[in-house]
C-alpha cells in the first residue's frame, strides 16, 4: 500500500511545525497540588515531593541565572530561540473568555429541573470545575442584576472548604492593574461576583486543596 | 553519570516540546500543558524505570492522562468535531479544494475506531517508526504493523467514500487525494 495514505493524513496536522517546551513551573505546580486520590501522605511521600520540588527549584534558577547572564552579555537572540524553562511569557495564554451556550456536563447539572438543562457556561481550564452563567458579567454591576455565578466542581470538595478567587485583569497576555480577592464562603456553589472594572478577568480559583483557573469577560453595561 | 536532576532537566529539555505538540494535537490547547505537566511528573516519578528511547514511553503517558480525562470529561469531543470546529473553520488549507480534502480527511479519520486511528496518527503526525508507535501503545511491532496496515485499508476506503460524495456536491473543485 502506498504512502498516500499517511500523507493525506499528514496535510490535516494541525500542529505540523515543532513547538517549545512550556515552563517546567508547570511541573513545578503540580507536584505541590494535591494528588488525586488524596490520601494520608506519607513521610516517605513527602520526603520524595519535597525532594522533586527543590530539585526542579534548582533547574528554574540554574536557567533563570544562565538567562540574565545571556542578557547582560548583550546575547539576547530572543527573536529566534525557543522558549525554555522558566520562559513565562512565550507560554502564557492571552486572556479570551471563552463561554459556552449549550447543554451543560452530566456533572454541572445537579439541581436543575430539566434533563440536559442549556445555559452559559465556562470550564475551567483544567476541566476542574464550571462557571454557570445567569446573566451577562457587567461592572459596574447592573442596577437590577447581580453578576451571578454558580461554580460546579467536577472534583471532590472539603465540607466548609471555600472558593478563593485570585481576579487579575488582563491585556492579552499582560497584566492590568492590582488583583482582586473574591471568596465564596462553603466552597464552589451560587455567588455574586462583581469586579472592579470592565474587561477580560483571569481568575485564579483554589477550593478543597484544587486549583483552576478561567477567563471571564465583563462588560460595562449599556445604557 | 548524571544525577537525578539533570537527567530530568535533559529530558524535559528534549522531549517536552514533542509531548506537548501530542497532545495539542488531541486535546484543547487551553488545557494541553496541564496534560504535558501531569506527564512530567510522571517521568519525575519514575524517572529510574525510563528507558533508553523515551519519547515513545512519555507519549504512552500522555496518551493514557488523556484517555482518563476523556472519560470523566465532558469536554470529551470526538475527534473530528473538535479539530473540524478548531482547524477547518480557520481554513487552515489555502487553496480552494483544500478545505473540502481536509474535511474528507477528518470524516474519514472519525469513522475509524480510537485504536485504528491513534495506530495511523503516530506514523503519520508524530512520524514515529512502527517500531517506537508499537512501544506508545504497549504493543509487540508485529502487532502494530498488522493494526496499521488494516487502519491504512479501512482509511484509504472511507477517504474514498467521502472524496466521491464531496465530489458531487454542486460547484465542487475536490480533486482526488488518493489514487
Amino acid at each position: 500500500m502506498s504512502n498516500d495514505v499517511i500523507d493525506a493524513i499528514r496535510y490535516v496536522d494541525p500542529c505540523p511545525h515543532e513547538i517549545p517546551p512550556p515552563p517546567v513551573e508547570i511541573v513545578l505546580r503540580r507536584l505541590r497540588e494535591p494528588p488525586a486520590d488524596s490520601g494520608p501522605i506519607t513521610a516517605r511521600r513527602r520526603r520524595s515531593r519535597l525532594t522533586a520540588v527543590t530539585a526542579i527549584l534548582s533547574v528554574v534558577v540554574t536557567a533563570s541565572v544562565a538567562a540574565l547572564a545571556l542578557v547582560l552579555l548583550g546575547h539576547d537572540h530572543r527573536a529566534e530561540r525557543p522558549a525554555g524553562i522558566g520562559d513565562h511569557a512565550a507560554t502564557i495564554p492571552a486572556c479570551r473568555s471563552e463561554v459556552r451556550d449549550g447543554v451543560l456536563p452530566v456533572w454541572a447539572r445537579a439541581g436543575f429541573r430539566e434533563a440536559r438543562p442549556r445555559m452559559r457556561y465556562e470550564l475551567g481550564a483544567a476541566g476542574r470545575i464550571a462557571a454557570i452563567l445567569f446573566v451577562p458579567l457587567n461592572s459596574p454591576a447592573a442596577a437590577h442584576r447581580n453578576n451571578k455565578i454558580l461554580w460546579v466542581s467536577h472534583v471532590s470538595t472539603r465540607p466548609g472548604s471555600a472558593l478563593r478567587i485570585v481576579a487579575q485583569r488582563m491585556t492579552g497576555t499582560r497584566r492590568d492593574g492590582a488583583a482582586v480577592v473574591r471568596a465564596v464562603p462553603g466552597g464552589p456553589g451560587p455567588s455574586i461576583i462583581n469586579l472592579p472594572s470592565p474587561g477580560c478577568w483571569r481568575l485564579e480559583l483554589r477550593w478543597s486543596g484544587w486549583t483552576d483557573r478561567l477567563d471571564l469577560q465583563y462588560r460595562r453595561p449599556g445604557p | 553519570m548524571m544525577d537525578a536532576q539533570a537527567r530530568f532537566d535533559a529530558l524535559y529539555r528534549e522531549h517536552a516540546g514533542e509531548v506537548r505538540r501530542y497532545v495539542r494535537r488531541r486535546w484543547d490547547a487551553q488545557s494541553a500543558d496541564d496534560v504535558v505537566a501531569d506527564v512530567f511528573v510522571v517521568a519525575w516519578r519514575r524517572l529510574g524505570d525510563l528507558p533508553d528511547d523515551p519519547l515513545p514511553w512519555l507519549l504512552g503517558v500522555a496518551r493514557r492522562i488523556l484517555a482518563n480525562r476523556r472519560r470523566g470529561d465532558a469536554r470529551d469531543h470526538a475527534l473530528r468535531d473538535r479539530i473540524r470546529s478548531e482547524q477547518l473553520r480557520t481554513g487552515a488549507p489555502a487553496q480552494a479544494d483544500a478545505s473540502s480534502t481536509g474535511e474528507a480527511v477528518w470524516i474519514a479519520l472519525s469513522t475509524l475506531s480510537e485504536r485504528d486511528r491513534e495506530a495511523l496518527l503516530l506514523v503519520a503526525w508524530e512520524g514515529l517508526s512502527t517500531a517506537r508507535a508499537a512501544r506508545v501503545l504497549g504493543v509487540r511491532a508485529n502487532t502494530f504493523a498488522a493494526r496499521l496496515y488494516r487502519a491504512r485499508r479501512r482509511f484509504a476506503h472511507a477517504l474514498r467514500a467521502q472524496t466521491n460524495d464531496l465530489s458531487q456536491r454542486p460547484g465542487s473543485t475536490n480533486t482526488e487525494v488518493l489514487r
